[in-house]
């Protein structure tokens, strides 16, 4: 039997609303989009899933475990690749780094998805400088291709994740603030949130 | 008889002056250079931690030096890094058999006030050890890069006394130590990408972590990932505080090209200011997500204040040194 207020962070016997607000942080936390290109991702994916039966055992409602279904595949939004780059994204997804690189570098190409994988697998491998190096290039070599734009654009926003943890400031103030600005808004559309003003 | 035994014993006095005063030097130039003695990265952000947190660091930091000097005597002392500090801490924090006792004692810096200090004996002869193998591996690097050879020979030898003393008690870590130093100096040598550079340093870390205690399959791969991020941020982060002394020195620096031959500060700030923040962010948000990953069993607010605001924080005040040395900050 596990302790799942333990895996909660949270003490025997909170409330609801903490079990809940506990659960939407650490999911925040462990979220599959936060591990996209780590080569931790498949314990982050576990522990989301203990995470997620943690809450159902608590919450008493284990019908909703369909957080923990997340697969991101590399192969969904391309069909026209070759078979050697399929067999190169197959062994990325398992986590085969190594043979990965060496088939991309037995066969070098000067082509953008040839790039594309050189980058996922060297940011894969820790080499983050050159992976962002080949990804760029890749994204210059094919502007409109949706993939390689998103995977650049993933690891530029990632990188803020220190510091977000450092500007979590959140004071009577800017709450004031938004509520204020929130009716505004609402004034302006015909509706109305603070109904004194 | 008497003129002899005289003689001798004014040779002996003679020499334990000397040592003395040798001893006194070598202090005070330690002491002025402390600020740039190993790395000092790792340090938590003071403001952001609660007293009884703050406390127990404190009492971390006497107990290595404590530690330092029952194994490894007095001289060694004035190597203290944080950056070991923080290696001890971690590794306490992933055992859950290591016990830690506290006690008070006096020591000569702190002469008046009885300190809180922890022991333990394991944990922190390991780090008195990783300590001095680091400091001298450190002065050898300066040795290497030093213009003002003099001094770094001497502080180099000055080092070499107490790592001879800690060989006797490493588990092979010195000699892991050493191999990455030769390493790195061939990386240097090749001149090869950042990326390259970068990797013995982790490897060495991810060395000393992983000799200290046993670890199952998940904990020693996302170790892996920490420790190479870790290893990472901590020698670009040292790469780009160093570059206006390496460019005076004319010594090694990633961002510094040998092609070009007349490199200004100026310019290399501005050329390599976007890839260098990227590399560090990226690096932190590795280091952030494997260390969430870990389970951690003591020390859990202190760990989470380094590694969250402190290591950022640094990296803050090193990109904006002239904002900072003004505003005096806490």
């Amino acid at each position: 039997m596990k302790n799942y207020y333990e895996i909660l962070g949270i003490k025997p016997g909170a409330s609801k609303d903490e079990i809940r607000s506990a659960y939407k942080t650490l999911v925040k936390k462990y979220h599959p989009d936060q591990y996209a290109n780590n080569p931790l991702s498949d314990l982050a994916s576990e522990k989301l899933k203990e995470i997620n039966e943690a809450y159902d055992a608590l919450t008493k409602n284990s019908t909703s475990s369909g957080n923990s279904n997340y697969n991101r595949s590399y192969s969904s939004s391309n069909n026209n690749s070759n078979s050697d780059y399929q067999n190169i994204r197959l062994l990325i997804q398992q986590g085969r780094i190594n043979q990965a690189e060496q088939l991309l570098n037995q066969n070098p190409a000067q082509t953008a998805e040839w790039n594309y994988l050189m980058g996922v697998v060297f940011l894969q491998k820790g080499w983050h400088d050159q992976g962002r190096q080949y990804l760029q290039r890749a994204v210059q070599m094919e502007p409109t291709n949706f993939e390689y734009r998103n995977t650049l654009n993933r690891i530029n926003t990632q990188r803020h994740t220190a510091r977000n943890y450092n500007s979590q400031n959140a004071d009577m103030c800017n709450i004031c603030g938004g509520l204020i600005c929130a009716d505004c808004l609402c004034e302006c559309c015909g509706g109305d949130l603070i109904g004194c003003c | 008889m008497i003129i002899i035994s005289f003689f001798i014993s004014y040779f002996f006095i003679k020499i334990f002056i000397f040592t003395c005063i040798s001893n006194l030097y070598f202090y005070k130039i330690v002491c002025i250079e402390r600020r740039f003695f190993l790395f000092g990265y790792i340090t938590p952000l003071k403001p952001e931690l609660k007293i009884k947190d703050y406390e127990e660091y404190k009492a971390h930091y006497c107990g290595l030096c404590f530690g330092i000097k029952k194994n490894l005597g007095q001289t060694p002392r004035i190597f203290l890094s944080y950056d070991i500090l923080f290696l001890c801490l971690f590794l306490d924090a992933l055992s859950i058999e290591n016990k830690t006792t506290f006690s008070k004692k006096r020591c000569i810096i702190h002469p008046f006030k009885k300190r809180i200090v922890a022991n333990s004996d394991k944990l922190f002869q390991y780090g008195a050890v990783l300590n001095t193998s680091l400091a001298y591996y450190k002065c050898l690097d300066d040795l290497n890069d030093d213009r003002n050879k003099i001094k770094a020979f001497l502080k180099s030898r000055y080092a070499n006394i107490s790592y001879k003393k800690s060989k006797n008690f490493s588990n092979n870590i010195d000699s892991k130590i050493e191999k990455m130093f030769i390493s790195q100096i061939e990386l240097e040598k090749d001149n090869a990408c950042l990326d390259k550079l970068s990797e013995p340093f982790s490897e060495m870390l991810y060395q000393c972590v992983l000799n200290f205690g046993n670890y199952d399959n998940n904990t020693t791969r996302i170790l892996k990932v920490f420790t190479y991020n870790l290893g990472k941020w901590v020698y670009i982060l040292d790469a780009w505080d160093d570059i206006k002394k390496d460019l005076k020195n004319q010594s090694f620096n990633p961002f510094i090209k040998k092609s070009d031959k007349i490199d200004l500060y100026e310019s290399i700030i501005i050329n390599e200011k976007e890839r260098v923040l990227f590399n560090l962010d990226y690096a932190l948000s590795e280091i952030i997500k494997s260390f969430e990953l870990l389970k951690l069993y003591k020390h859990k607010a202190i760990l989470e204040n380094i590694i969250y605001s402190g290591l950022f924080y640094r990296q803050k005040m090193v990109f904006n040194k002239e904002e900072i040395k003004n505003e005096k900050l806490l």
